[in-house]
Order: structure tokens, then sequence, then C-alpha cells
């Protein structure tokens, strides 16, 4: 392996975690009308998200769409600036990293996202796509970059002819493949994967788990695993957070979050998803109702206007994330 | 058992393309008895929405053929009809719900116009306005659109997701069918409103005796849904039967990989099953059956010769030279 980053990770302080987000929010501002210049209002993508993620674990996200779980890919990415809260990256604030910092920041956490399709230039040759990160952020010679596109395309499965190729030439799986070769040529400790499967054929999903799951054990990786599939999620995740509308509903370790499930709306999610065989139990726990707009979410608790157990103080007071069981974490008044 | 619904014999649908011909669909044969809901299974360009749209015969023109085979509805070959008295089937007997929602419902008509749309094209009763009118609320109620007096003068964009996918579904049910082709119709949705759809979908097959095509990828939405399934693999279907025997006792190598290799919740393993190999270039088949260079079973003569039919369990049949007949009856007949 190249030293890409023997210079980068900031003096160790100590045990803090490897990233830590605290209180986390990111509004976007809303304009309309032709007063374009003048907000309208705020779209409350993610409202005091706390978590920490440390070494060597993997940390799912899940909810539906517009709950904000893209958004906090991005925020760990530098893609977006948190309106509120803080980052932290081995205890110091990302938005305090300046210059180099910020550079072995972006080669230590890279990113894989959903669509193959069109994450990847379709002018570029496959060498050039996964030499690319090492062209931006290190100086090695061009024979060192060939050697290590070839070492990483070999990490994920793919044989050496393949580097002369266009992303076109490739399936679905491979495109993918590509992509993590891409994440991983810089050595880096933590890849944010957005949805890394959801684009792929269910006979081709499984294959890039495993290939996920091998890379990881072998370069003791960091996962932030974002997806709506919760039987994926559980399969590769230590932790799983259920987000809803912008806020962590639960957080708990992925095995006891699917055997017990506290919040109400973590349950309804677990039921809602089919079960891939006939003679199992229908969903028993149905909610009704949509995702209210995030421009103007519900008081109190977010779930409350969909909540088969809301309670008059649901609407009033907003539930903090507390810990219930050692481990387990829950948003919600029923276990205050 | 009675006469099924439709019977679909020998059905070839061929793309003729600049780089060849893609036998899209290849030969394919099965029926759907009155208020049956059949599973169609497979993966991105197995040749699923070929065969849907082969039977309302909208393949898209020119690069689309069917080039052989019978279409057999209510006592008439779909394939032989003039297209005057096609248009009568389609949207009347025989009517579709599509993946996209958004992409589905024209954004520039009302729903209330939309909906309207097969009541004005298959008059039954009375044509004129107030009633179109009432009969149009009624279905939207029917699908569960709130406040659906009112909602009818609303264009497609200002409906959610989920509720622009019940439009769909009113304008399917509209003129009564006597068979729904839902293609992926749950694709676009989350979780918890996919379920909402499923389980609308369910009481209005019952409620009208429905006979339904259902078209997925989702193993677990045909297990919550179907009583039969049907499996294509490259464009011939490689098994089908009854959803309890498919799942328990997948006779397939293809259908025994794919149930193998959905991560199932709350059973957490080490490692997914995973199937070889790559999805099949379709101008570039592999002679013999097309699934041996992924197949864990594959002999010599699986590369040579296409595979016989055998008969499985009640009214099932496998493509496969070696299917895996527990419990089952002996071959019935050669290739077709």
């Amino acid at each position: 392996m190249i030293a890409a980053h023997t210079n980068g990770v900031p003096a160790a302080t100590g045990s803090a975690p490897l990233l830590q987000l605290e209180e986390v929010r990111k509004y976007f501002p809303v304009r309309r009308g032709l007063a374009w210049w003048r907000p309208a209002g705020q779209v409350k993508a993610v409202d005091g998200v706390s978590l920490t993620i440390d070494e060597g674990t993997t940390i799912g996200l899940v909810g539906e769409s517009g709950c904000g779980k893209t958004t906090v890919a991005k925020l760990l990415l530098l893609l977006e600036t948190p309106t509120d809260g803080a980052i932290r990256f081995y205890g110091k604030d990302v938005r305090q990293l300046r210059g180099r910092e910020v550079q072995t920041y972006r080669q230590t956490v890279q990113a894989v996202f959903q669509d193959p399709f069109s994450s990847l230039n379709p002018r570029m040759r496959v060498r050039d796509i996964v030499a690319e990160p090492l062209v931006v952020h290190t100086k090695l010679s061009s024979q060192e970059v060939r050697t290590r596109v070839g070492e990483v395309l070999d990490v994920v499965g793919l044989s050496s002819h393949s580097r002369d190729l266009f992303p076109h030439e490739f399936s679905g799986g491979q495109r993918q493949r590509i992509a993590i070769a891409r994440a991983m040529s810089l050595n880096p400790k933590v890849l944010v994967l957005d949805e890394p499967v959801s684009a792929l054929d269910v006979s081709i999903r499984a294959q890039i788990l495993n290939l996920l799951m091998d890379i990881q054990r072998q370069y003791h990786l960091t996962y932030l695993l974002i997806a709506h599939d919760l039987a994926i999620v559980e399969h590769v995740s230590t932790l799983c957070g259920v987000m809803y509308l912008g806020t962590l509903v639960e957080l708990s370790e992925s095995r006891e979050l699917y055997g017990n499930a506290l919040h109400p709306y973590t349950k309804a999610l677990i039921s809602a998803v089919p079960i891939p065989d006939p003679e199992a139990n229908v969903e028993s726990l149905p909610i009704s109702g949509e995702i209210p707009s995030p421009l103007n979410p519900p008081s109190g608790c977010r779930f409350h206007t969909r909540c088969p157990f809301a309670m008059p103080r649901c609407s009033a007071e907003i539930p903090l994330l507390r810990a219930v069981q050692p481990g387990h974490q829950v948003a919600c008044h029923l276990f205050d | 058992m009675t006469e099924p619904l439709i019977q679909i014999r020998d059905l070839r649908t061929y793309l003729y393309t600049r780089r060849g011909v893609v036998k899209a669909v290849d030969g394919i044969s099965f029926d759907i008895h009155e208020g049956e809901i059949v599973g169609l299974v497979g993966e991105s360009g197995s040749g699923k929405t070929m065969t849907s749209l082969s039977i309302l015969q909208l393949v898209p023109q020119p690069a689309g053929r069917i080039v052989g085979g019978s279409i057999m509805f209510e006592g008439e070959d779909l394939l032989t009809l003039p297209e005057s008295r096609l248009q009568e089937i389609r949207g009347e007997r025989i009517s579709m719900i599509l993946q996209d929602p958004l992409t589905a419902l024209n954004p520039v008509y009302s729903i209330g116009n939309q909906v309207a749309e097969p009541f004005q094209f298959h008059p039954k009763e009375d044509g004129r306005g107030a009633t179109i009118r009432n009969r149009v609320v009624e279905v939207l109620q029917r699908v569960g659109i709130p406040a659906a007096e009112t909602r009818v003068k609303d264009f497609p964009h200002q409906f959610s997701g989920g509720m622009r996918q019940r439009v769909c579904a009113a304008i399917a049910i509209a003129p009564r069918p006597r068979l729904l082709i839902a293609d992926e119709p749950t694709t676009a949705l989350d979780v918890t409103i996919q379920a909402q759809f499923l389980r609308l979908l369910k009481q209005l097959q019952q409620e009208f005796n429905l006979a339904v095509l259902y078209i997925t990828h989702d193993l677990g939405v045909v297990a919550r849904l179907c009583n039969r399934v049907v499996v294509m693999y490259a464009g011939k279907i490689v098994e089908t039967g009854d959803v309890t025997r498919i799942y328990k006792q997948p006779a397939h190598p293809y259908t025994q990989g794919l149930m193998q290799s959905v991560p199932r919740l709350g059973m957490k393993r080490e490692r997914l099953f995973q199937i070889q190999g790559q999805p099949p270039d379709f101008l570039d088949l592999p002679q013999g059956c097309p699934f041996w260079p992924r197949c864990p079973q594959a002999q010599d003569v699986c590369k040579v010769e296409e595979p016989p039919v055998a008969a499985v369990g009640t009214a099932g049949t496998v493509r496969c030279w070696f299917p895996d007949l527990t419990g089952a009856t002996q071959p019935v007949s050669s290739a077709v």
C-alpha cells in the first residue's frame, strides 16, 4: 500500500472518536416567487443529529426519502456545511480544518454513490477514473499511479484488462466495483456508502455487499451506510440509526434494533418491509398517511401525526434521544 | 380447473437493433386465471416489461416486433386482432399501472380529467358530464384519495408519489377491467407507502375479482401479494409455480440463488450467498442454457443443448437439465 496519508491523520488526540456529529443541523433556505433573494422558509433537512462513528464499525442510517440521510452523508463529505452543530474528526471540528488538513480529510473520507451509471465519467477510461483521486491528492509518479490502480482493481475483483475500457462497457455491478476502486485508491479510513446497491439487480447486490464486507475486514475500514432497505442495513451494519424528518428517532446495535425495536416508527418501518416468505405474518402495525413536509414539520415529536400511540404531550414536547437500555437509544415519550 | 383468462403460448418478441437481434421474449408460455395474482420476476433486461407490452401490443416500434406465438384472451387471439378491436380491449378489458407515477400522468391535465378519460373512451352507460364526474369522484374515493370531490381539480404535481400511484390505480380500475398489469408499481415508493399501496391493490383485486400480472424484482412483494410466480431469465421462463413451493423448494438453480442471496430481516448471516458472474448480454447469449455460465451445477450438456421443461409440484414447470425436483414428478416434455 502506498503512503498516501501517513502525513495525514491529525495528531490523534487521545481516544477521540474517528468521527463525531454533535447536534448537527442543516437548513436549506427556500426561495419563492418574485422576491427570490428573500427566503420564504427553511427545509430542515437535518435537525439536531448526534452520532459517534468509531473506527472499524459500520453505522447504518435508514429512513424514507426526504428524512435527511443523504444530507448527513453530504455533510460528512464536506459537500455541505452544517447550519449549526459540529462534525468532529478525531476531536477536531472540520470547519477549523485548513488547507492541507482539508485535503487529508477528503483522502480519509471517500464516497460511493447510488447510481454507477451517473457517478462515472462516460468519457474517461477506467484507469483514469480510478487514478483521478491519486493525481489530485498525491505526488505519485505515473508508474506508481499505474501500480496502485492495478492494486485496487485487483482488490475489487476486476481483471487488469478492464483498465483500458470505458464505463459503458460494464454492467451495473461491475461499474459499482469501479466506483469502489476509485474510493479505495487513496487508502481511506472511512467510506460513505449512499445506497450502494439499490440501483443493482438482485443477483448482483449480494456480490457487492460481500465485497464491501470483505474489504472492510481486510483494510479495517469504517462505513457509513445509507440505505432504505432495512434488511441490507441489518446485514451489514454494527450500529443502526433510524431517521424521520431530519431527526434520529432510534439508534441501537442493529441486531437489537430488529429484534427489539422500540420507537413506533421503527416498528412500522420494519413491519412494512415485505418478507420474502409467503407464509410470513403480514404487517401487524401499519401506519397511515405520508411523511409531512419538512418545510413545516409537525410540532413536538415529528412522528405524532402518524403515530398510533400519540398522546397530547407528543404534539407539544420534542422527545430527546435517550438511552433506555445500554446501547439502545430512542426518542419517544412512551419510554420517558 | 376452469379455462384461464389469458393464455400466452410460445410468445416471441424480438428487438431489431443496429447491433443485432435481441430476443427479449423468446418463446414463453403461461396462463393467468381469473382472480389470480401472478408475479413475474426477473432482473432488469430479462424480458418482463417486454412481455407485458406484448400483451397490450405496445412494443416500441419500429425496433420491436412480435414474431410469433399467441395470446388468447376471452376467446380471441390478441395478436391477430385489428387495431380498432385492440383499442377497445386496452384500458377496458386489460389495463396497466406503470412504474413511475410521476411520468405516467400528464402534468398539464387535472386529475379529474385524466381519470375521466377511460369513461369517455369506453362509454358503458351514460356518457354525460355530470355522471362521469360522479363516477370519477367515486373511483378516486375507492382508491383512498382524501377529499376526492375537491381534489379532482388538482394537478399531478400537487399530489405526493403515493397519492399519484393511487390516481394511476384509479385510472386503471375505472372501466372495471378483467386483467390488470402492474409493472413495478411500487419501485418509486417508500416502504410504508408501498405497504399501503399493496394493501389497496389486494383489496381492489378481491373486490373486482381481478386477475393481476404483477411485474417486480422484489421477492418480498411477490411473497406478500402473489398466488403464483413466473421467473424469467434472458427472455425465457426458467421456472413457474405456486408461490409457497417456489419459496420453499425452488427447483431451478437461478431461482435457488435468488432466494438465498436476499438478506432477510432478523436472519443475519456472516456472508450472503452470491450468484456468480454478470447478467447476460442479449446480443451474445451463450449456447445451450443461458444461465450455465453462472450456474453452480452446470454440466457439459448445459453448454450445448437447450434444457427441457419439466413439471414440478402442482402446475409448476422448470426449464433445466438438472432441476432440484424434491417432491416433484418426472419430466413431461422436451424443449419447447
